[in-house]
């Protein structure tokens, strides 16, 4: 029970430690004084990033100690990481229309089939081991990392939908993901970009001023995010929903095969008694 | 629940899932080839003495120097590329200097000073390229214009004729250069209403011309708050040319118009016509009140409140987002700059029109407060960026003929929402609203 108490936290943590990053700027006096684009978190991003890695050394550390028979999942965890870091470095060799980027289906089925926990450590790790083999380690990092996190975290929130629609196994269990993928392309794109736009400057209405209200910094980076990263992230999208459609069958089972191979506690049909699956 | 999964493995599946995902794969390659294709479209307007020379440059890029435009025309020019700045032209149509056996500025070495002036057509005025030629991008429905002359109007130079893309591409969609010299009795033969209101009367040909009319010329408000705007509108006939003067800058501009004009200090708009037989003016002026001062911070970018000078567009150019390229997987769409487009009329108070500083500006690219006064913005997705700015900012319906795309980028719009964000909203609500009832039960 504090086993999984101190779990719960750590993982509260990560994410909260990530909003805050996040939104920051907003509150700080900094984003005034700093205007230079490349310098944007240039003082804070490494400590963000020590923070992250340590927090996620420490979950990991906690899983494989609060779980006996874990330790094959942290085996299975490096090998799924090491295979999507593979495909982001494809990617950058043979670059995809706009955002597109392989590497989302893979962290969406992980985390929607072993859990928010699991998808966490999948995300941010996989942008973490992506970063390094493709020279990609810069102050935005933490933030890929913390947002590519959360979209692990998040993918169990499918599984009401695909018990709906009895499709476990199925094509509806896809659809659903793909979906959820199509959402992310946006998302993943829509949250990526404040790291940097409260620092940016350039059409007044677009842009954020100290200062401004609530309402109207939402607005404004509405039409930021029309004007500028739409159809960039609209390309992530279309790339998600397709590469789910086309390997979500397939993948489904094999990750399945390994959950019942490591005798993870899965449950037998869908019921979201917080029994381990997902928090 | 593994045995259910075996029993769903039936072969049919994995080649229809594959065959689906190709489909998608198809259709978005095919989507994006559409956009690309196409041949492009730039306007090219040439005025010496009195000649006037349109044409309409084809090209199947996205996007080519204003330059190529030139190169492509099939005009007589001739440039100086010695200059480590960029291209200087020289000469164009048998006007000007040949270099290298003249200088290329050759009639600008005191005063008066003659040279090739460098224009684009945005909206519906012109404005004096802050970009050397070679370094100037234009796209499909741009206008570029050349006058040899004196530069900007307040240095004794003149503004190409008013114009616009539909007149010179649209009804003569080959390229065939139309020169038409201007007759010395002056039958205008370069209406100001290229976009003739229905009510207007047909222009007069005969001798003695009369003074051009301006039928209307009002402000939806003349009293505002600093930071606030005021949308100008005018129609008039039987001009030659027509202008919009202020802060002691002089705009060239198309009949009927209008101009969301947001002023720092109080100012006096001036609507000009002019023809052979006189000019016409008809006066607004705005009262711009001082602003609170919490609104004064929002609106810093806007320029300095200086109450006679032409306003200085602020100079932010950034390159944003910019992971490394090789980091795909950043949202950042790419190393883009930001330019504050003038087309987006708040809170620029003044046409951007910098001061050509000699004929240098056509040849160098400019330092960067020049480079401000550019909407030159180099991105990923020019068309459809740029559309939705000047959507967004409110800019009134331009009678330009990229109407039609503006149109697809909102259909896009709704199409990419509804598919990737209301689509999968909906599906997750509809999953949990279901499990929340069953679990009330």
């Amino acid at each position: 029970m504090t086993q999984r108490l101190l779990s719960l936290a750590i993982y509260g943590l990560s994410t909260g430690l990530g909003i805050i990053a996040f939104l920051h700027p907003f509150w700080s006096a900094i984003a005034t004084a700093t205007t230079q684009m490349g310098q944007a978190h240039a003082a804070d991003a490494p400590l963000m990033l020590t923070l992250l890695v340590g927090l996620c050394f420490a979950v990991l550390l906690l899983e494989v100690q609060g779980q006996v028979v874990s330790a094959k999942l942290v085996a299975l965890l490096g090998i799924l990481v090491a295979m999507n870091a593979l495909l982001r470095f494809v990617d950058v060799a043979i670059p995809g229309p706009g955002g597109y980027s392989p590497i989302f289906a893979l962290i969406i089925l992980t985390g929607y089939v072993y859990g928010s926990r699991f998808g966490f450590l999948m995300g941010a790790l996989t942008m973490f081991v992506s970063a390094l083999i493709t020279g990609g380690i810069g102050p935005w990092l933490p933030y890929q990392m913390f947002t590519a996190g959360w979209v692990g975290l998040s993918a169990p929130l499918c599984r009401p939908s695909v018990w709906l629609l009895q499709g476990e196994g199925r094509w509806g269990e896809v659809v659903v993901l793909a979906a959820f993928g199509g959402l992310w392309g946006l998302l993943y794109g829509g949250i990526m970009n404040i790291w940097f736009w409260p620092f940016a400057t350039g059409p007044v209405e677009q842009y954020w001023t100290p200062g401004l209200p609530v309402l109207e910094t939402l607005q404004r980076y509405a039409v930021f995010y029309l004007a500028t990263s739409l159809w960039w992230d609209a390309m992530r999208s279309a790339g998600n929903v397709a590469l789910i459609l086309v390997i979500g069958l397939p993948t489904l089972r094999a990750l399945r095969r390994f959950r019942q191979r490591f005798a993870f506690d899965y449950l037998p049909g869908y019921r979201p008694a917080p029994a381990g699956g997902r928090q | 629940m593994p045995v259910k999964y075996q029993t769903f493995l039936p072969t049919i599946r994995k080649p229809a899932g594959s065959v689906l995902g190709l489909l998608i794969l198809t259709v978005i390659l095919g989507a994006a080839l559409v956009r690309a294709e196409g041949p492009n479209r730039v306007g090219l307007i040439v005025v010496h003495n009195d000649q006037v020379i349109k044409k309409c440059v084809e090209f199947s890029e996205e996007t080519i120097t204003g330059y190529d435009v030139l190169e492509r025309s099939g005009l007589d020019f001739n440039v100086d590329l010695s200059n480590s700045m960029g291209a200087a032209i020289c000469r164009i149509d048998g006007q000007g200097c040949t270099y290298p056996a003249e200088d290329c500025f050759c009639r600008c070495q005191g005063s008066p000073c003659f040279f090739w002036s460098y224009w684009h057509l945005d909206g519906d005025a012109w404005r004096f390229s802050g970009l050397g030629t070679s370094n100037y991008e234009v796209g499909d429905g741009d206008v570029e214009g050349w006058v040899w002359g004196e530069g900007s109007p307040n240095r004794g130079g003149s503004l190409p004729p008013p114009v616009s893309f539909a007149e010179i591409c649209a009804l003569a969609p080959t390229p065939t250069p139309t020169n038409t010299p201007l007759p010395p009795t002056a039958t205008p033969t370069l209406t100001p209403t290229y976009t003739p209101a229905p009510t207007d009367t047909p222009q007069p040909t005969g001798t003695p011309v009369p003074t051009p009319q301006i039928s209307h010329f009002t402000a939806d408000r003349t009293t505002i708050s600093a930071g606030e705007t005021a949308l100008l509108s005018w129609n008039l006939s039987g001009a030659q040319a027509a202008y919009l003067r202020y802060n002691g800058v002089e705009e060239g501009v198309i009949a009927p118009g209008s101009k969301t004009v947001s002023p720092a200090t109080t100012t006096i708009y001036t609507l000009i016509a002019r023809n052979e037989g006189g000019e016409s003016r008809a006066e607004i002026t705005v009262i711009v009140n001082p602003a609170a001062p919490e609104q004064a911070v929002n609106v810093a970018a806007a320029p300095s409140p200086s109450p006679t000078a032409v306003p200085s567009v602020p100079a932010e150019v950034i390159a944003v987002p910019t992971a490394t390229p090789s980091i795909p997987a950043t949202s950042t769409p790419g190393p883009t700059v930001q330019l504050p487009a003038s087309a987006t009329p708040p809170p620029v108070a003044g046409p951007p029109s910098p001061e050509p500083a000699g004929p240098v500006t056509l040849t160098a690219p400019p330092p960067a407060t020049e480079v401000a006064a550019e909407p030159a913005v180099t991105q990923l997705q020019p068309l459809s960026r740029r559309e939705f700015q000047a959507g967004l900012a409110g800019e009134p319906a331009s009678d330009r003929p990229d109407r039609a795309r503006q149109l697809v980028a909102y259909g896009g719009l709704v199409i990419v929402l509804g598919l990737f964000l209301a689509a999968p909203v909906v599906l997750l609500g509809v999953g949990w609203l279901a499990w929340w009832l069953r679990r009330r039960q």
